[in-house]
């Protein structure tokens, strides 16, 4: 329960102290935004890890290919990273330039999942008759 | 990691305000531009600092 | 046939379990939708994927999920590592030539750093700081030197035409 206090307590603060520097300095609001973003990352992140692990497990138990666990993986990474990276760009005011990182992380996404795609084609092809 | 480091941020953005503000009122405007300018890079290196580390913690939690 | 039914079974429900799991912890933005796609792809290869043995297909299935095909050496892990072998080396045959009454004796190796397997090319001794203390063998300069030879290649191979002496 201590965790959750310290959630609440930070996103409050960050709240209240870009309140206060906004007037005075805009630049300075965006920065206190951005370190209590992620002074919270920060925070559950070893509960991420946890999460991560059990789907290990998961997909030990239930006989899955243990590469689809990488592939998973590096897709939930690749989708966090241009989160953070296109919202900070947007918080700056720069929305042009967050959607392009939006778009490259898209398309490394789209390189990684290409084989699923192919592949399941190949199957359907095979079991047609020819 | 702490809450520290907010209110760093916004101490430094109060000073550099406040500085930025008498350099101005008492016609030493280039020293005042200095001063916001000095505030600036040493929030930016703190901000650079904490998204390096968040960057690297995801690279091994997701073992790019 | 049981067995590889109970198999399909427990495949699919551990990946729609893993499915609903990643959508909770997905960030919410654009990226959202666009993994879910993906996710969904991922279920209907696993739906699919013990189809072809029905009907005795032979399909190669064996390296379906594997993306790790392309393997680079990651250069820069490599110099670090390298760098920090070396430095180890370095301190080693330092530490040692102190044990043997010779202080203050600075030893740089130079070695092929980018390469995998780190080639030493030679050895550089600096002596210009040297202290001889008492359980030193020798005061004569190049008995000194032909002993921290020695000592050098107890640790290391490599030839006394190597070991280089700038003092």
């Amino acid at each position: 329960m201590d965790i959750i206090l310290k959630i609440v307590s930070i996103g409050l603060i960050t709240c209240l102290a870009t309140l206060v520097i906004r007037p005075l300095r805009n630049d300075f609001a965006i920065f206190i935004g951005i370190a209590g973003g992620m002074i919270i990352i920060f925070l559950v992140i070893n509960y991420f890890t946890g999460v991560l692990s059990s789907f290990k497990d998961i997909i030990s138990y239930t006989g899955l290919n243990s590469n689809l666990y990488t592939l998973l993986l590096k897709i939930i990474g690749i989708g966090y990273l241009l989160e953070f990276t296109a919202g900070i760009c947007n918080e700056t005011g720069n929305n042009s330039l967050g959607d392009k990182v939006l778009l490259g992380g898209k398309l490394v996404i789209m390189v990684m999942a290409m084989p699923i795609i192919t592949n399941i084609l190949t199957i359907i092809m095979g079991l047609l008759p020819k | 990691m702490d809450v520290e480091i907010i209110f760093k941020i916004a101490a430094i953005g109060l000073l550099t305000a406040v500085v930025g503000q008498i350099l101005k009122q008492t016609g030493k405007e280039e020293i005042s531009t200095f001063a916001t300018l000095a505030g600036l890079v040493i929030v930016l290196v703190m901000v650079l600092n904490l998204i390096g580390d968040l960057f690297s913690t995801l690279k091994t939690i997701f073992n790019f | 046939m049981l067995t590889e039914l109970s198999k399909w079974i427990l495949s699919i429900a551990g990946i729609i379990c893993l499915s609903v799991l990643i959508e909770l912890i997905l960030p919410n933005g654009q990226m959202n939708r666009y993994i879910k796609g993906i996710l969904s792809f991922i279920i209907v290869l696993v739906i699919i994927l013990p189809l072809p043995k029905l009907v005795n297909e032979k399909v190669n299935l064996d390296n379906i999920f594997d993306y790790n095909q392309n393997i680079e050496i990651d250069e820069d892990y490599l110099y670090q590592l390298n760098l920090d072998k070396l430095n180890a080396l370095q301190k080693q045959i330092e530490d040692k030539i102190t044990s043997y009454g010779y202080k203050n004796v600075s030893i740089y190796i130079s070695a092929d750093i980018f390469d995998k397997k780190m080639q030493i090319k030679a050895i550089n001794v600096d002596l210009s700081h040297l202290v001889i203390t008492e359980n030193a063998e020798h005061n004569d300069i190049m008995k000194i030197k032909k002993d921290i030879s020695k000592i050098i290649m107890t640790c290391i191979e490599i030839n006394e035409e190597a070991i280089l002496y700038d003092s």
